[in-house]
């Protein structure tokens, strides 16, 4: 399970700016040609947005909450499997009831919170509902790619981390726009 | 500078869910009070939203790549405190650099990807300017709100995580908000 690559470690006061760009730039890169892909699901719920804009409102929020959800997951899961000791049964169960109770707890929090806010039920409800859902996948998923970048010998908490973070972003959007689609359109 | 906190360690071998909930939800919870800050700041751009919906695709894109420029440096920084021998003054001025040069580049690239796309040329410069400003100030905070941990004795890479995430964010918001207010209104 040891990392054979090389890895070159970015340190601003050894290497020169052009050094840290060369070692930096290419995983953002990537990270904007798939980034464009967060773009490109948004686009196609339009017709949600258009019908109330509120929705446009809270979807960073979501996004944010279950990028740090899935974080955690991914630092402690990395972390454990650097000292050859992480067992990922054990992870997907623990990670799946996390998941579960984080997302009630959060998407009852936040489900009345914006209901108060905004006074519609009906956004209360895709707002909760939605954040439900993106917390119960949000460990789900960062546990998966972590262990993905695992078998292809990248550091994940490293190199992989802005792509990590894509998916996991794409998978918020994906799923906050359905449901708010199903509840409000 | 040594960390004078006991460290408790997240490992989901030996740890039950219940203190894995312990250890993990506390920061979550912070994160979902400073998160709907987020959900505020955005609601006061509803104008400029109401002007042009589209505008909301590309938010959470250019929120995503901040957030993945600023967390490069966090990490670099962090792992260089570790060690002891990272100073701030190198990486202010490096990493000043390394938000210009990301910032131009993939300023002018999303700039004219936008206007391409969304046959606006307005637009293209609203995103593109965003991105620009977005990824300018992104290393810094990143740089800045490491620092702040490591004063108050916090592991920036774990604990602090995502409280520095969401100060991001709100700022790439607000960068957001304000230059395609200026540009489409």
């Amino acid at each position: 399970m040891k990392l054979d690559k090389q890895i070159v470690y970015a340190d601003d006061n050894t290497e020169t700016v052009f050094e840290l760009l060369k070692i930096r730039v290419p995983v953002l890169l990537i990270g904007l040609v798939l980034g464009a892909m967060i773009t490109l699901i948004t686009s196609r719920f339009e017709e949600v947005l258009q019908h109330d804009l509120r929705i446009a409102f809270f979807l960073p929020f979501i996004v944010y909450i279950a990028d740090a959800l899935g974080t955690q997951t991914q630092t402690i899961y990395a972390s454990d499997l650097k000292t050859g000791n992480a067992k990922f049964h054990n992870y997907l169960i623990k990670e799946s009831l996390i998941g579960l109770f984080v997302g009630l707890g959060f998407g009852t929090i936040s489900g009345f919170a914006s209901w108060f806010w905004m006074g519609s039920m009906q956004l209360g409800l895709a707002i909760g509902l939605s954040m439900f859902g993106a917390l119960l996948v949000a460990p789900i998923m960062a546990l998966l790619i972590t262990q993905i970048s695992q078998l292809l010998r990248e550091d994940p908490s490293v190199e992989a981390g802005p792509i990590t973070t894509v998916f996991q972003d794409m998978a918020s959007v994906v799923i906050y726009g359905l449901i708010c689609s199903l509840i409000l359109l | 500078m040594i960390h004078k906190k006991a460290i408790y360690y997240a490992d989901d071998d030996i740890e039950s869910v219940g203190i894995l909930l312990r250890l993990r939800v506390p920061v979550l919870i912070i994160g979902l009070i400073l998160g709907t800050l987020i959900s505020f700041f955005m609601s006061q751009f509803e104008e400029v939203l109401e002007q042009d919906i589209r505008l909301a695709f590309f938010l959470p894109f250019v929120v995503y790549i901040a957030a993945a420029l600023g967390a490069q440096t966090e990490s670099i920084y962090a792992g260089g405190l570790k060690v002891r021998k990272a100073k701030f003054h190198n990486y202010l001025v490096k990493e000043s650099f390394i938000g210009f040069f990301i910032g131009l580049g993939f300023g002018l690239i999303s700039g004219l990807a936008v206007w391409w796309w969304m046959e606006s040329f307005e637009m293209g410069m609203a995103i593109g300017l965003s991105m620009f400003a977005a990824l300018l100030i992104a290393p810094i905070t990143g740089l800045l709100t490491t620092q702040a941990s490591q004063y108050l004795h916090e592991d920036p890479s774990v604990e602090s995580g995502p409280i520095v995430a969401v100060i991001q964010d709100v700022l790439t918001v607000v960068i957001y908000g304000n230059i395609c207010s200026l540009i489409l209104l």
